[in-house]
């Protein structure tokens, strides 16, 4: 059974996709990270409003990339997902 | 109160009291980091926890420290009447503390109900005031609330065999062996240094726990 996932993990999700490419188009992202166009969408301008992600163009494609910032939360997420575990807490 | 603590060891237990209180208040800054990123009730109440735990601490440290100076600096020259007020203290200190441990057990074992279940906690309040007045029936509902915890911890342990679960598990039975220790106390004082020392190991393995989660 899969359990529906936090908000927090989705967008950890999506930032790892990233992370993993270097610079991820959107279309790989919304495969990676297993959410629909709008989700999305919706996350991706969260983010960038964050500044975890920056978008670029390059030969008419749109491209995201992670910040130094996207990478520290990545980071700070690994750490605190292994306290709520080791508490049994599902993140 | 009728703890009876030998002599030679007066002022032990402030070394478990002050190295909790440490060790609490680190937990307390991750949690809330862990909360911030999640919004999730569960991990509010882990917070609170041990939030709770540490004001409890802290309160219990320091009014420690004031009975044991108060009475090391007057045991040989002054009448017994005047260290009356410091034990009065010192009794309300613990019925506090106590007070806070059951809170802070309470919003542990609430972590592993189901999100649904609801629960009156503000019924709670009185119970554990009268609770907490009798130290022996605190203790006993203190045992049952941490069987419970170290029971879903234990539960997890075999599901994801993960070292971080092991310490919390640990660490949660020797605080249960805390308060059996304590409640044993009639039949042996000496048992209050080991109820200190299975505290102070307790915390010391949260401490271990947290190095090792923040550890990169």
């Amino acid at each position: 059974m899969n359990a529906r996932r936090s908000k927090a993990r989705v967008i950890v999700d999506i930032l790892l996709a990233i992370q993993k490419e270097g610079k991820a188009k959107p279309t790989h992202i919304l495969y990676k990270a297993n959410l629909s166009h709008k989700l999305l969408t919706a996350h991706l301008n969260e983010l960038l409003s964050k500044e975890f992600i920056e978008k670029i163009e390059e030969k008419n494609n749109v491209f995201y990339r992670i910040t130094p910032k996207g990478n520290e939360m990545v980071s700070e997420f690994r750490k605190v997902e292994k306290l709520a575990s080791a508490f049994g807490l599902p993140i | 109160m009728d703890i009876l603590i030998p002599m030679q060891l007066y002022g032990f237990d402030l070394i478990a009291y002050f190295i909790a209180a440490i060790t609490c208040s680190i937990i307390t800054f991750y949690s809330f980091r862990l909360y911030k990123m999640s919004d999730s009730k569960k991990h509010f109440r882990l917070l609170a926890g041990f939030f709770a735990l540490t004001l409890g601490f802290i309160l219990i440290s320091a009014i420690s420290s004031y009975a044991y100076i108060v009475f090391l600096s007057c045991v040989e020259s002054c009448p017994a009447d005047v260290l009356n007020p410091v034990f009065n203290v010192a009794y309300l200190g613990y019925v506090i503390f106590y007070v806070i441990l059951l809170a802070a057990y309470f919003a542990f074992a609430s972590m592993y109900l189901p999100q649904k279940t609801k629960f009156p906690a503000i019924l709670l309040l009185p119970l554990s005031l009268g609770m907490a007045k009798m130290f022996p029936y605190f203790h006993v509902i203190a045992l049952l609330m941490l069987a419970f915890i170290v029971f879903r911890n234990l539960q997890n342990y075999i599901h994801r065999k993960s070292k971080y679960n092991l310490f919390v598990t640990i660490a949660f039975i020797l605080l249960s062996v805390y308060h059996l220790l304590l409640l044993l106390i009639p039949l042996n004082e000496n048992l209050y240094v080991a109820a200190q020392l299975s505290l102070l190991f307790s915390y010391l393995t949260f401490l271990f726990m947290i190095y090792q989660v923040r550890r990169k």
